[in-house]
């Protein structure tokens, strides 16, 4: 060994020391030269590394994105909503197979989950668990908590040390969590009188583990915060590991915020995601799930198809019921007024009903609504639409067998009959109401009894004429207020009065009578008298003229005007035309104008 | 919304407990409980347009004897020293427990003084009373009882709090 190896020992402080000042002197002081020399070249320094280094960081562990995720989100969040239009074309083509995504995830989600309600509801395992549960006095989903799990993180809390307010809480289950700040002060009061009263002289004495039959709290603590997991089941070492790394990477990156704390916890907002991963729980391996079809699942979406299915055909039944109905409108003598359909599901139809109308049974078979739910409540009316009119005359016919009944317009009414059944014959078709409204030929309807006197015959007649005229009288033709213009019901009942005016004057004819018809025109009493005179004229005018075009005698018409009448209750009553035929014999006339 | 930490100290028996629940329940009663401890109660209170959730900690009462524990005081944004107008020792009582705070925090402080809805008994003077006050940044007459001030004190620590 040379003396130069003998000195070195005693050689290396002195020049470690000269070295510390050579690098002092090139550094400067704080590494001020150093910096200088580099700052020029920071950029494409850092620039040449970023990459590689954010990509070792994130291999080594997801602490990047903790940091990076808050400001990434925070970034789109700004971007969208600068740049909204830009985003919707962007994501529209996208949309389709987003909705197609989602809905098939919310079924299966939806089919799992009931799947699990219904098994754990009406499986033995189930009902046996409510059992204990009930036995134990505990909540059934605790109850079940207890058996699934060998242990779960059910909440956590991350605490300022100093002040005791919570700064994040998040919870496994969506509960009400309002009371957490409570909580949160309480553990901090504990453990302060923890820290005070075990131990004073020792500051760093802490309350580590609180446990309840329930759960047990386990406390992990940090310079500036303490992080609360309440914890059900058998805690594993890990799961506290678990927490003060969580809480250590917590502090570290919240440390500023942490000591700058003023009761503002927006700051700790972003820890969710960090603390969410420490919400872990490990199933008991019996318990585990095993990939198999979720048959209850299965059932149940069925069955709810199924009930929807039902319930739309149902609806879709209502609604062609309601329809159908609706048509019964349309034939002559019913009216509905109204249709419901009741509670029960029934169709209560409240219908005005001519006797004479066709049978709500009939209908009902004729239009397959036998076996419907329906109801009918009915109310009797007269209908004068013709078809009735010609179904009563039908059955009038059907009464007296010696009439025979053919054609349509006119109805021809041929046979023979006696006098006394032409005499009830004539009496109820003229008590048919509406029967004007039809054109009846009654010319080849005759008088069959050839016992009956010669003079007997006209004497019939002299009754038939008689029957007429009084038809005619009956006859009212209505006008609006101020008007003496026929509209479309007036001409109506204009060509019914010309039909029973023509059977009238033959007959009169054949009676050796003179028959002339006079027309009365009349006014309600609005308006000056002179005026309203005036009015009634011209609606006996308008009928006369109307009457002359359908072929009646101008010679045997006379209009006159009565002015007006006042009846107070009932002004229409009054805007009408009236009609009397007045008739003498013609002898009588000649010796009148004879004399 | 901001949260604040405030502490209530007194010696026992002079109303705090009461003061917090006519705040937080607007209701009272005239048995006396005693607080073993610490008890928290919460209340938001909103002061000039901005929400703050008081987490007020009530401490049981301090007499010369037992002190009480500083940490409760730990990262307090103010406190009330609660004293009672009905006995003489109270305000001695209330300043030594102010003094004893201000050893360890020196975030703001209000001296209230309970039962006024009874006939004052302490025998002290308006000046000395003012004098006394002077040492705090805010000082309010209140009956727990009848509620009269309650509301405002608890805003004016509000206000304290934020700064």
């Amino acid at each position: 060994m040379s003396a130069a190896d003998n000195d070195l020992p005693e050689s290396e402080p002195q020049a470690s020391d000269q070295l510390a000042q050579l690098r002092a002197i090139i550094h400067g002081r704080d590494g001020e030269h150093l910096i200088a020399a580099i700052q020029p070249h920071t950029r494409k320094l850092v620039g040449d590394v970023l990459i590689q280094a954010l990509h070792d960081k994130q291999q080594s562990g997801e602490a990047i994105n903790r940091v990076v995720a808050p400001m990434v989100e925070k970034t789109v969040e700004r971007s969208v909503a600068n740049h909204s239009e830009q985003f919707t074309s962007i994501l529209y083509p996208l949309v389709g197979s987003l909705v197609r995504k989602a809905v098939s995830a919310f079924l299966s989600q939806f089919i799992e989950r009931t799947n699990d309600i219904i098994e754990n509801a009406l499986s033995p395992k189930g009902l046996k668990w409510r059992f204990q549960a009930w036995q134990a006095g505990v909540n059934y989903s605790q109850f079940v908590a207890a058996q699934t799990y060998i242990y779960k993180v059910e909440q956590l809390l991350l605490i300022h040390r100093d002040t005791g307010l919570l700064l994040k809480s998040v919870s496994a289950d969506v509960e009400d969590d309002s009371d957490a700040d409570l909580i949160s002060s309480m553990l901090s009061a504990i453990n302060d009188f923890v820290a005070d009263s075990f131990n004073p002289q020792n500051a760093e004495q802490q309350l580590g583990e609180v446990k309840t039959d329930d759960f047990t709290l386990l406390i992990c603590h940090s310079p500036h915060a303490l992080l609360v997991a309440a914890v059900t089941g058998n805690v594993p070492n890990s799961v506290r590991v678990n927490l003060q790394a969580t809480l250590d990477e917590i502090h570290a990156m919240y440390r500023e915020d942490l000591l700058a704390f003023q009761g503002d916890t927006l700051a700790f907002e972003v820890t969710d995601t960090t603390l969410r991963d420490s919400l872990t729980a490990e199933v008991k391996p019996e318990y585990e799930k095993k990939k198999r079809i979720p048959w209850f699942g299965w059932l149940f979406f069925v069955a709810i198809l199924c009930g929807i299915g039902w319930w739309a055909w149902q609806q879709y039944e209502d609604y062609t019921i309601a329809q159908k109905v609706t048509e019964l409108n349309a034939e002559p003598g019913i009216l509905i007024t109204e249709l419901i359909q009741a509670d029960d599901g029934y169709f209560d139809v409240t219908i005005l009903r001519d006797s004479a109308s066709i049978s709500l049974e009939r209908w009902l078979r004729e239009h397959g609504l036998a076996n419907a739910d329906i109801r009918f409540n009915q109310q009797a009316f007269i209908s004068v639409e013709p078809t009735i009119v010609v179904r009563k005359l039908k059955n009038l016919q059907q009464r007296f067998p010696e009439v025979a009944m053919h054609g349509a317009q006119p109805i021809v009414l041929s046979g023979e009959l006696g006098w006394r059944k032409m005499q009830a014959f004539n009496a109820e078709l003229a008590a048919l109401p509406g029967i004007h409204t039809i054109h009846i030929d009654r010319t080849a309807l005759k008088l069959s009894e050839v016992s009956i006197q010669a003079a007997d015959q006209p004497a019939i007649q002299r009754q038939l004429f008689e029957q007429l005229v009084g038809e005619i009288s009956r006859i009212n033709i209505e006008f609006a207020s101020g008007a003496a213009q026929l509209d479309d019901i007036a001409i109506e009942n204009v060509v019914a009065l010309k039909k029973l005016l023509d059977d009238a004057l033959k007959t009169a004819q054949s009676l050796n009578l003179s028959a002339n018809l006079i027309i009365i025109g009349a006014s309600d009493a609005t308006g000056s008298s002179s005026a309203n005179q005036r009015l009634s004229l011209a609606r006996a005018n308008a009928v006369k003229t109307a009457l002359i075009n359908q072929g009646i005698n101008v010679s045997q018409l006379f209009a006159t005007g009565i002015g007006e009448i006042n009846l107070s209750d009932d002004a229409v009553a009054t805007r009408r035309v009236m009609f009397n035929l007045m008739y003498a014999e013609t002898s009588r006339i000649s010796e009148l104008q004879g004399e | 919304m901001i949260q604040k930490k405030v502490c209530i100290l007194g010696a026992t028996g002079v109303g705090k407990t009461s003061l917090i629940r006519q705040f937080v329940e607007g209701s009272f009663s005239e048995k006396y409980l005693t607080t073993i401890g610490v008890k928290i109660d919460k209340k938001q209170v909103d002061v000039d347009q901005t929400s703050t959730q008081l987490l007020i900690w009530d401490l049981e009462g301090i007499d010369r004897y037992c002190g009480f524990n500083p940490r409760y005081l730990r990262g307090t944004s103010a406190f009330f020293v609660v004293m009672d107008q009905t006995r003489s020792q109270s305000l001695i009582e209330g300043m030594e427990i102010l003094h004893m705070a201000r050893d360890h925090t020196a975030v703001p402080a209000i001296m209230i003084i309970n039962k006024c809805d009874l006939d004052s008994a302490w025998h002290w003077d308006a000046d000395s009373v003012n004098q006394r006050a002077s040492e705090f940044d805010n000082c309010f007459y209140t009956s727990a009882k009848t509620g009269e001030n309650v509301e405002q004190m608890f805003t004016e620590i509000a206000r304290l709090s934020l700064g």
